[in-house]
């Protein structure tokens, strides 16, 4: 880190709040592409070396929540950061279990969110 | 008797004991037939030859002033020249006529015969007589006609109740009054007055009037300023008035009976109105033209008339006097469903105070960094200002919604109140993993309204649709929420796939505290009910065969 090929796939439903990520990553040197649901994502092509999701929880389709066993039965190897509007005990406890790199309320500070993705990434390629 | 004569005519030929046993037999007809029915008989131009002594005594007229008057004298006038040409013309061309009529007897009163008219013909097939064979039918038609005056109060009053369960209070004056017309041609009465306490029940005003045209009308919030201390004592003990007759006032009815002598009535009921077991007025019917006998079955129909316009005008006061009581309710809903929306609203507020913070961070982190160019700089601040207006916006809705201050109306397009709402809703609608798929007017009649009352109302439907589709199964979970355009309104339709609308509620689906929900507002249809008939408009819900319920509500176009 900095490493300019490192990819970091958004996941929101607002594209305000898409738009605001992808600024934050590419200040920090990172490649952001953003999608609007987690099918969109799912159908998209993209690669498991040094990258990491950042994704919303609630969406009117999939629920974000879902996206780890999707990667994981699409045989794929992509850790998942959290950020929601909606922070419950429940949706913290679910996270967890499903192998979240980490979870966050909305609205996140940039270091956190950055230091999360530095450590996810570092775990990945351990 | 012609007939007899008639009869024999035919038979002169024969020998003499045959006559006399025919003659013997003919007297013995003749003994059955009058004993039996009114006869007449009339020759070939109508004039009346014969009449019975039955026949005399039900037309109260003697022999002597009936025999060679026309018989058309005695039928009332009541009925049309085609049923009586009808008449002549079938007898005159010998044919037999049966029927019923309406005659008068010497006295005015009317009776009514059945009556069969045969034709006696002469050589040439000319008809020589008519004999009227007639059977009194006066007890029967009035039984008939009292049955159906009965059948036609019964339907008025079912009618009547349900008329008057979703009235708009600004409409309820007018159905009172249209409802003592109903009832006073019914029942062939010439007035009804409704009459309210006043003054801590010194007096009586009259607040609602209908009577026939013809009747000088009494004048408007006319009291009784203590001229019918009698009337007005019995009223307040709860008890009904109910005379034939001036006549049958008692001694201590003085004062009433002078003024009733004067300016009427010639009779009437009048019964109680009463609210809460107090009495708050009296509803009166009455003849003026003559005096009038009350049967017990007219009296206890016109109680139900007097409970539902009591119930009424009942809670049409207790509006008045619970107005203020009304807006803290309101007021309380607001803020339940405030507590419904608070996840929704925590949502609406996240979404841009998180693009913002992110924007901002990350511009700081390009100014640092010495790489930040003026087109980026200037896209994050025109967002974060945007994302700031619309958090902004969130709150000041907020505001308004939890405002004690009547809201201001304005003139609003519902199509835009649909779509705020639906992205107010976001949140809670992902939550519950329902989709609403909205069908817009693509043009829609403005209507002057209070946004906020709108929002709040679309809000509650929105969140009972929700609260019913719990349960239904994820290819139904959605909602069609659709705007129409009628010629003098904005319609706007909400249509669940959930569970219904239990039938027993449907009747009562927006009184207060009839909630199906278990953790239900309860008050939720009732205060979108008021808020929508505030603005002039009806709001209506019901069920949908293949599951799920709609509720839909119109506002007059502006």
């Amino acid at each position: 880190m900095p490493d300019p090929s490192v990819q970091v796939y958004i996941v929101d439903d607002e594209p305000s709040v898409c738009t605001a990520y992808a600024r934050l990553v590419r200040s920090a040197k990172m490649q952001p592409r953003t999608f609007a649901s987690v099918e969109e994502f799912m159908q998209a092509e993209f690669t498991d070396e040094n990258a990491c999701v950042i994704s919303d929880v609630q969406f009117p389709g999939t629920s974000g929540l879902d996206l780890p066993l999707l990667l994981s039965r699409a045989g794929r190897q992509l850790p998942v950061i959290f950020v929601t509007a909606h922070d419950t005990p429940e949706t913290r406890d679910r996270a967890q279990r499903i192998g979240a790199a980490a979870y966050f309320r909305k609205p996140v500070d940039d270091q956190a969110l950055l230091d999360a993705i530095a450590w996810a990434l570092s775990r990945n390629t351990a | 008797m012609n007939l007899a004569k008639t009869k024999l005519g035919a038979k002169t030929q024969d020998s003499n004991e045959e006559l006399r046993a025919l003659m013997r037999e003919t007297t013995d007809l003749k003994a059955a037939l009058d004993e039996h029915a009114i006869v007449a008989i009339a020759d070939p131009q109508g004039r009346i030859v014969f009449v019975n002594e039955k026949f005399c005594r039900i037309s109260k007229y003697s022999r002597e002033e009936l025999i060679g008057r026309d018989h058309r004298f005695i039928i009332s006038g009541q009925h049309s020249r085609q049923f009586l040409r009808r008449l002549w013309v079938t007898i005159a061309c010998g044919k037999v006529w049966h029927g019923e009529i309406k005659n008068r007897a010497k006295d005015g009163s009317f009776y009514w015969v059945a009556a069969t008219i045969v034709p006696s013909l002469d050589e040439r097939g000319k008809p020589r007589q008519f004999v009227a064979i007639l059977a009194d039918i006066t007890e029967q038609k009035r039984i008939e006609a009292e049955l159906a005056e009965k059948l036609r109060l019964q339907r008025l009053l079912a009618e009547l109740s349900s008329r008057f369960v979703a009235l708009p209070s600004d409409h309820v004056d007018a159905a009172i009054e249209e409802t003592q017309r109903l009832i006073v041609e019914t029942l062939e009465l010439d007035r009804s007055t409704l009459w309210q306490l006043a003054e801590h029940g010194s007096k009586m005003v009259l607040t609602h009037c209908w009577q026939r045209p013809g009747w000088e009308p009494l004048p408007p919030h006319y009291s009784t300023n203590g001229m019918l201390p009698w009337a007005q004592a019995k009223v307040m003990r709860g008890e009904i008035i109910s005379f034939t007759s001036v006549n049958e006032l008692p001694p201590a009815a003085t004062r009433d009976d002078e003024l009733f002598r004067l300016h009427g009535p010639k009779s009437t009921v009048t019964i109680p109105l009463i609210a809460n077991g107090k009495v708050f007025g009296a509803l009166a019917f009455s003849t003026l033209a003559a005096e009038r006998i009350w049967r017990e079955d007219e009296i206890t129909e016109l109680k139900l008339v007097a409970e539902i316009i009591g119930n009424v005008v009942g809670r049409q006061l207790a509006e008045l006097g619970e107005e203020q009581l009304r807006g803290e309710l309101a007021h309380a809903m607001r803020m339940a469903t405030l507590g419904e929306l608070a996840a929704a609203l925590a949502h609406e507020l996240n979404q841009p105070l998180t693009a913002i913070l992110s924007n901002a961070q990350a511009a700081r982190r390009f100014v640092a960094a010495g790489e930040i160019e003026t087109g980026e700089l200037r896209a994050i601040l025109d967002d974060i200002v945007r994302d700031d207006k619309r958090a902004g916006n969130v709150i000041h809705n907020l505001r308004t919604m939890v405002s004690k201050r009547p809201a201001v109306r304005e003139q609003c397009c519902l199509n835009e109140l649909v779509s705020e709402v639906m992205e107010l809703m976001n949140g809670e609608l992902i939550a519950a993993k329902i989709a609403v798929r909205p069908t817009l007017a693509p043009t829609l009649p403005l209507v002057e309204c209070a946004r906020v009352e709108l929002l709040q109302v679309l809000v509650n439907l929105l969140i009972n649709a929700v609260h019913a589709m719990e349960d239904t199964q994820p290819e139904s979970r959605f909602i069609e929420v659709e705007t129409r355009a009628e010629s003098d309104a904005a319609v706007v339709i909400v249509r669940d796939h959930g569970h219904g609308i239990p039938p027993e509620r449907l009747d009562r689906l927006f009184d207060p505290f009839h909630s199906t929900k278990v953790n239900g507002l309860g008050m939720g249809l009732s205060i979108c009910r008021r808020i929508i008939e505030n603005h002039g408009g009806r709001i209506d819900g019901c069920n949908y065969d293949d599951g799920g319920a709609s509720f839909s509500f119109s506002l007059p176009a502006k």
